[in-house]
């Protein structure tokens, strides 16, 4: 006897022709245009933006955007500078301006990259009128691995917590494309196209916890968090640090923690090799706000800022994108040893951000070198 | 590759394309496509378990048509020779090091010499239990061995049950095989509704409690108090039911999309008002094997009570090591066995289903009683559960660590759950189109929005 067929009760003729077909296709199209149209009212109107977590990604980039967008624009002064966690902390933008009637804006969000200042300047200021210039910080003026973000520019995930409510059904593909992986500019596409994903944990706080979220974004405001025209200088300094490049040692002051010390030995003692895909990287995100700039007629400055406490060698001069940039689009390259003089350790508060007596020599030198730049 | 990921879904829709898209013939290479994907799948794990696989697949298709051929003392020694091939396979590849290690511990000795450092594969107890029902099935004249060993591989290989079940008997599965009709408009919007389901059960609840359960359970006496208890512990078993009927749920959906109508595995397990009717709603699939492989060829309830308490324990305990190679899952199937005969002693009103309050009761007296079995099921060690029963039943006070919006969709789980213990049939097919997208469409926004946002967890039965 053979194994007998289990009756299935769902299986009739009548349930498998055309309008049955056409029914379930009718549902599943329903339910997904339902999906979007939630997804697209919660993500892509403002409405979610008004309960973000000010402290997470999106928010602060939110939190800043918002902030620049609601300064009235003054194309003949207003100088804008983008970042990441480095200008923030440096930037004194009253300091950098001081005499020269250039009032400096900060547009530095920690934690963001080239990439995500892409999707921040189509926001803030499409036809890129706004700004009398734009001051955009690089790690080095040829195409590296010495760079923070060089060797996985284009591989960072990350990067989406900031952007996602910025990236626009165009970009989404370009975005994806980038990512280097197939599983990754799969996840990368979806996950852009329908924002919710990104967005999942953002929420799940809030609900968790409304009132903590009503009472975080209140003192955001109350503290004027992300205000363009305030400092945050870094606290400490690495007074007494000794770097013997020979030897490949670092001998640390006091009360340096040890993951400090792993970080500051990877990014001090390295040697910077050529990185094709970091000039890839700077082409997809950096190029296309230099073009748009050079054609609204708004300077682009760039700024070889210091990175660290110390370096092996003198930076290297300009090659590469960056060259090229200069070359085709007319930006300017403030030059490549301007700040050396700041990469010590006494001007330093950890391996990558200035100390405040750092940060005050910075901005000395950068409301100098922005204003001969725009003379 | 996790049925929750992007890799499945897209490897499931390449299969089923490809499934549909090849026609039907003599040398049938839909079974060559569906069994091709599963060693596939399996091989993605690791590729040795496709060669274990393949073994085991080889020694049961072999036992099985010789029992055919051989009769008398022979027969019955090629029965036991093929359950034992299926019982060493497990036993060497899951226990060894359990039995190593406890041999060891009861001698005094170091355990780490005489420890196998074996890969387990990955659903191993399931596909085994699966072989063994083969086995025994035919040897019982139930239907003849199967001659065609495609047919057998993809029997024991079905990708979508191939790691944590549902554990389908050779019977029902061969039926759909030789019987095989594409599946119709319902069962196709069934089984979509299936995989969405599923995935919501998985990723916006069990992996919603389980960094719950995970957090104190990793760290038990960093967490004081009652209520860190009783939320760890409640914690734990939404996480462990949510996970695998979800799971099975994901299982069956895509089975039924490819035209196999799998058997259900859960049926609403926590509104169960005894622990014997708590047996029948969890791991279905299971359960009625261990009643049908086990306890009845021990003798059932035919022996009188003694014999049949007997048979109860040796049931349940051997349930309980089925799902890990650990004297705490022993313990917890001894705990169940333990309630299960409590059921039967005279005067417990075991077969009159109550109703009113006393079904609430009743049913909330079963579910604090599961409860507390996963306590051992969940600890590390016996001393990991006694230090969590002592915390449960008199930790005193603290936090509970319990966030409120999964415990909504728990809520709205039991709200369907009760509706449905109550009689109410929700016959999708009479429901008008905008409220069968409108459910789909919610369904799809909690697993967007309420999704676990960290990294994917595995499926806890993966490990069984």
């Amino acid at each position: 006897m053979l194994p007998r067929p289990i009756p299935a009760q769902s299986r009739t003729d009548a349930e498998s022709g055309a309008p049955a077909w056409r029914r379930l296709g009718l549902i599943v199209l329903g339910a997904l245009l339902a999906f979007a149209a939630v997804d697209g009212a919660l993500f892509r109107t403002p409405l979610y933006a008004r309960v973000l977590d000010p402290a997470s990604g999106a928010g602060s980039f939110e939190w800043a955007l918002a902030q620049l967008q609601a300064r009235p624009p003054d194309p003949r002064h207003d100088v804008l500078v983008l970042g990441d966690s480095r200008i923030y902390d440096a930037l004194d933008p009253k300091a950098a301006g001081g005499a020269s009637g250039l009032h400096f804006l900060d547009a530095a969000v920690p934690g963001t990259t080239p990439r995500c200042w892409y999707f921040f300047m189509k926001a803030l200021d499409p036809r890129a009128d706004r700004y009398r210039a734009l001051v955009i910080p690089v790690d080095t003026y040829s195409d590296d691995d010495g760079a923070i973000g060089s060797i996985d520019g284009n591989n960072r995930p990350f990067d989406l917590r900031y952007i996602v409510l910025h990236v626009g059904l165009r970009d989404t593909l370009k975005l994806a494309r980038s990512f280097g992986s197939p599983r990754w500019k799969a996840t990368i596409f979806l996950d852009a196209l329908l924002r919710a994903p990104e967005m999942r944990e953002d929420v799940q706080e809030l609900l968790a916890d409304p009132a903590a979220r009503a009472a975080a974004r209140s003192k955001a405001l109350l503290d004027h968090a992300e205000d363009p025209r305030a400092a945050h200088p870094a606290e400490g300094s690495l007074a007494g640090m000794r770097v013997d490049f020979a030897r490949n040692r670092i001998d640390y002051p006091p009360g340096v923690s040890p993951a400090e010390r792993v970080e500051m030995e990877r990014q001090v003692l390295r040697v910077a090799h050529p990185s094709p895909s970091y000039a890839i990287y700077r082409r997809d995100w950096l190029e296309p706000i230099v073009a748009r700039y050079r054609a609204a007629g708004t300077p682009v400055i760039f700024v070889r800022i210091p990175t660290r406490p110390a370096h092996r060698a003198l930076p290297p001069p300009p090659t590469g994108t960056l060259l090229d940039f200069a070359r085709r689009y007319g930006a300017t390259l403030v030059a490549q040893d301007a700040y050396v003089a700041l990469e010590r350790p006494d001007l330093f508060a950890d391996h990558d951000h200035l100390s405040a007596s750092g940060s005050a020599r910075f901005n000395r030198l950068l409301g100098a070198d922005v204003a001969r730049a725009l003379r | 590759m996790l049925f929750q990921s992007y890799e499945f879904f897209a490897f499931f829709a390449f299969v089923c394309a490809l499934y549909y898209a090849v026609p039907q013939s003599a040398w049938r290479p839909r079974s060559l496509v569906l069994l091709a994907a599963s060693y596939l799948f399996y091989a993605l794990w690791n590729r040795w378990y496709v060669v274990m696989l393949v073994a085991l697949t080889a020694s049961d298709y072999l036992v099985a048509i010789g029992l055919e051929a051989a009769t008398g003392r022979r027969r019955r020694a090629l029965l036991t020779l093929g359950i034992a091939a299926n019982l060493a396979f497990l036993g060497a590849l899951k226990y060894a090091n359990f039995a190593t290690g406890s041999l060891a511990g009861l001698f005094g000795a170091r355990a780490d010499p005489w420890i196998v450092h074996w890969i387990v594969p990955v659903g191993i107890s399931f596909h085994t239990f699966q072989s063994i029902s083969y086995v025994v099935d035919v040897y019982r004249g139930k239907f003849r061995a199967v001659r065609d060993p495609l047919d057998y591989a993809l029997y024991i290989g079905f990708f979508p049950q191939l790691l944590a079940g549902p554990i389908v008997r050779a019977g029902r599965f061969f039926g759909e095989l030789y019987a095989w009709r594409a599946p119709a408009v319902p069962d196709v919007a069934r089984g979509l509704r299936e995989i969405l389901l599923g995935l919501v059960k998985k990723t916006a609840i069990a992996d919603q409690f389980a960094p719950i359960s995970d957090a104190y359970f990793g760290a038990i006496a960093a967490h004081p108090g009652a209520p860190a208890a009783w939320s760890a512990v409640f914690a734990f078993a939404m996480q462990i039911y949510f996970d695998f009927s979800g799971y099975s749920d994901i299982a069956i959906g895509c089975a039924r999309l490819l035209g196999f109508p799998f058997p259900d595995n859960f049926r609403r397990p926590y509104l169960a008002w005894s622990i014997s009717e708590f047996w029948r709603r969890w791991h279905i699939t299971l359960s009625t094997w261990l009643r049908d492989y086990l306890y009845i060829p021990l003798g059932g309830n035919r022996h009188g009570a003694l014999a049949t308490l007997r048979n109860l324990m040796v049931t349940m305990l051997l349930g309980g090591l089925w799902h890990g190679a650990n004297w705490t899952f022993v313990a917890w199937g001894g705990y169940h066995g333990l309630l299960l005969a409590a059921e039967r002693l005279p005067g417990y009103q075991r077969l009159v289903r109550p109703s009113g309050a006393g079904l609430v009761a009743r049913t909330a007296l079963t579910f604090g009683l599961v409860l507390f079995g996963w306590v051992l099921f969940r600890a590390q060690n016996f001393g990991d559960a006694l230090a969590v029963a002592r915390q449960l039943v008199s930790g005193g006070s603290g936090a509970a660590t319990l966030v409120w919006w999964p415990l909504g969709l728990v809520a709205a789980s039991l709200a369907i759950g009760i509706a449905q213990e109550r009689g109410a049939r929700f016959d999708w097919r009479t429901l008008p189109i905008p409220v069968q997208a409108g459910a789909l469409a919610g369904l799809l926004i909690v697993l967007a929005l309420l999704s676990f946002p960290g990294p994917a967890a595995t499926f806890v039965y993966f490990k069984f």
